[in-house]
């Protein structure tokens, strides 16, 4: 099988950005554009599904080299029947393709969610099957995006086990991530972030698998741990180096897989710190940042020095007006009030 | 077509192209922060299909609804207070160009998800069956029609004879996808007949073709005929988002949107209008443009006077 001297090169430890002697910087979008062309390139079981994945445009210009490469055999352009397209991709996975399915925002998955949920899901618990299938879908922010083309809906997959979601957040990962996903005999809810798209790092040119369930340990410090996902690392970054200047550190950890959440990583960091705060890309209700900080709780009481805090946005229902989106969106000095609170 | 009513045509389709256009002008300040889908091209379906609705009937429409909106009556100012993000926009800014509505005006609301808004015009049709009075446009393009959501919503107002007038929208593509690599089918008034729903294809850019045949089926839903079909073929000038022609984009053949610019719909009631009336017709064009632009200018002047619509 293609993938298994992959899985077996897998590096056991990951070092967060940068270097890893690697002497060649990627944006994001060409990280994702070349780990699927890796992938196909790697297995010809691989096929794409999409609305306009074979169009001027490619999916923000992540399948334009495939698409040259391949053809529409294995590209193949959809209509606009992203249900319908969920199920084949889960037949074509049960019948011996690796199929990804592309949606360009994030909500339009909604419209496919009995196909994901009543079906994907709950497969292998109820067959015993394999079901070796990706589903990317781009989260977008700003320009008015509002209510149905920004939402982030990492929290609403995650209480199913059958389902692994992951949220990239650098270029090194996306192409890591997307490999380990591809590889995987589970499926994998993709979920990149639109603004994350011209993001540089160094990224290895052959292939390299990103553990799936790992959340990474970003940088060290040992007074708060900071949890980011997808876009938010960045702000936890800025506010980090800020905090530096007030001698205020802190461990910052990419949760890089929604489900599962990489709760030892979590444990251990805030047995260090004893404090934690979660800055969730979507609405703090229910959010996967509600979760850790059951478990959190639950399993690391006697070192929390402070309650658990949660930042994200005030609802579910995202708005467009320019001063409405600017309100919406909780930023840096957010993240900053609220840990100097914390911390003091 | 009488007199008023072919003037009133004309100035509905005009009103529509100068919004576009003002939009057009406006976008690149970057103060209008919503992504725009324009109806350049397409007025005359929108113009066409209102002049025989009434004020107790609705539309449902999809992110392509400026014209749609407009053309039911939608207040200008609330129209780009909304699309500046203000204070006063019909969706006190936050839906933006994707989710404008008045339902005091008959405009249900928008929908951004392809296919969303058209189970909801089935059941407004059923409350209205039920309740009061009045039918339902609902508009979509032919990317809709890909979704299972809208067969299903067509067999259900079948099977409940709702009050529903579909009207499609065929432009030829959905985003850059043309109807070929989507449809396996050649003719969707075909599969609809089957349902016995009264199916009708038309030229979507002769606005006078559109008022008459829609007319006719709207009578016959008012008279309680169950939904009726229109396949109203069209073409969008601009890209599908945004204010350029994506010309550059290359998914449209070279000469394709120079060849629809000459079937312009505006251009077409012009020609025959200034033959019918001469010397009429131009002074009625003139001060109808003068008047929407007045309308149009002022509008935008309040919308980029007013405050900012805050939580
Ligand atoms: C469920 C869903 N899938 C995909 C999209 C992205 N999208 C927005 S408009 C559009 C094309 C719609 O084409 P059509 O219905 O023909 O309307 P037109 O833009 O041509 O007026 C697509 C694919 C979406 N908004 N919703
Ligand atoms: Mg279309």
């Amino acid at each position: 099988m293609p993938w298994t001297k992959l899985v077996a090169d897998q590096r056991r430890n990951f070092e967060p950005v940068g270097g890893g002697g690697c002497d060649r910087v990627l944006t994001y979008g060409e990280a994702i554009s070349e780990a699927m062309e890796q992938a196909m390139e790697i297995d010809p079981r691989v096929i794409i599904l999409g609305e306009g994945v074979s169009q001027p445009g490619f999916i923000y210009n992540t399948t334009r080299s495939i698409c040259k490469r391949y053809g529409t055999k294995r590209v193949i352009e959809t209509p606009i029947a992203e249900a319908a397209l969920t199920g084949v991709t889960l037949g074509a996975s049960l019948a011996g393709l690796r199929p990804v399915l592309i949606h360009m925002r994030c909500d339009f998955l909604l419209v496919s969610m009995d196909q994901i949920i009543n079906h994907i899901a709950h497969w292998k618990r109820v067959f015993g099957n394999d079901t070796p299938l990706v589903i990317r879908a781009v989260i977008a922010r700003g320009w008015g995006s509002g209510a149905q083309h920004s939402q982030s809906f990492h929290s609403l997959f995650a209480s199913f086990e059958g389902l692994e979601v992951l949220m990239p957040a650098t270029p090194y990962d996306i192409k890591g991530l997307f490999l380990s996903a591809v590889a995987s005999p589970k499926p994998v809810l993709f979920l990149e972030h639109r603004w994350l798209y011209g993001d540089r790092d160094y990224v290895p040119r052959g292939t390299y698998l990103v553990p799936l369930g790992k959340a990474v340990l970003r940088e060290e410090g040992s007074d708060i741990t900071l949890i980011g996902m997808s876009l938010t690392n960045r702000d936890i970054y800025m506010a980090r180096e800020k905090l530096k200047s007030e001698r205020i550190f802190a461990d910052w950890i990419d949760l890089r897989s929604i489900n599962p959440i990489d709760l030892d990583t979590i444990y251990s960091s805030v047995a260090k710190t004893g404090r934690l705060l979660i800055v969730e890309n979507g609405p703090v209700c229910c959010g996967i940042g509600a979760e850790i900080a059951s478990r959190v709780m639950e399993n690391c009481w006697d070192f929390l020095k402070t309650p658990v805090q949660r930042i994200g946005w005030p609802s579910a229902t995202v708005p467009a007006g320019p001063e409405l989106e600017r309100q919406f969106y909780p930023g840096v000095d957010q993240i900053l009030t609220t840990i100097r609170k914390m911390v003091t | 077509m009488d007199i008023t009513t072919a003037f009133y045509l004309y100035s509905t389709m005009l009103k529509i192209r100068l919004v576009e256009e003002a939009i057009v002008n406006e976008y690149p300040l970057q103060e209008i922060q919503t992504p725009v889908h324009l109806y350049i091209g397409q007025e005359a379906i929108a113009a066409g299909i209102a002049i025989n609705l009434q004020p107790h009937d609705f539309i449902v429409s999809n992110h392509r609804s400026h014209g749609h909106c407009l053309a039911r009556g939608m207040d200008l100012e609330g129209f780009f207070k909304e699309l500046y993000g203000k204070q006063g926009g019909v969706t006190s800014g936050w839906g933006g160009s994707m989710h404008i509505g008045d339902i005091e005006r008959g405009i249900i609301g928008t929908s951004a998800i392809v296919a969303g808004g058209i189970p909801i015009g089935a059941g407004v049709a059923l409350a209205q069956k039920m309740l009061s009075e009045g039918i339902t446009v609902i508009y979509f393009g032919d990317g809709a029609v890909d979704e299972g959501i809208f067969w299903e919503t067509l067999n259900f107002c079948k099977l409940n004879d709702l009050p529903v007038l579909f009207v499609m929208e065929d432009n030829h593509y959905a985003s850059q996808t043309p109807t070929e690599q989507r449809h396996a089918y050649a003719d969707i008034a075909h599969i609809v007949q089957g349902y016995e729903i009264p199916t009708l294809t038309l030229d979507g850019n002769n606005v006078f073709e559109v008022a008459k045949v829609s007319g006719n089926l709207i009578n016959r839903i008012r008279e309680g005929a169950g939904p009726c079909f229109m396949r109203c073929r069209t073409y969008r000038w601009k890209g599908h988002v945004g204010c350029s022609e994506d010309d550059d984009m290359g998914y449209r053949p070279a000469a394709e949107l120079s060849i629809w610019k000459t079937r312009c719909p505006i251009l077409w009631l012009e020609k025959y209008l200034t033959e019918q009336y001469p010397g009429k017709a131009e002074i009625e064009f003139f001060s109808r443009r003068d008047y929407w632009q007045r309308e149009i200018d002022s509008a935008i002047s309040k919308a980029k006077e007013a405050p900012y619509a805050v939580d």
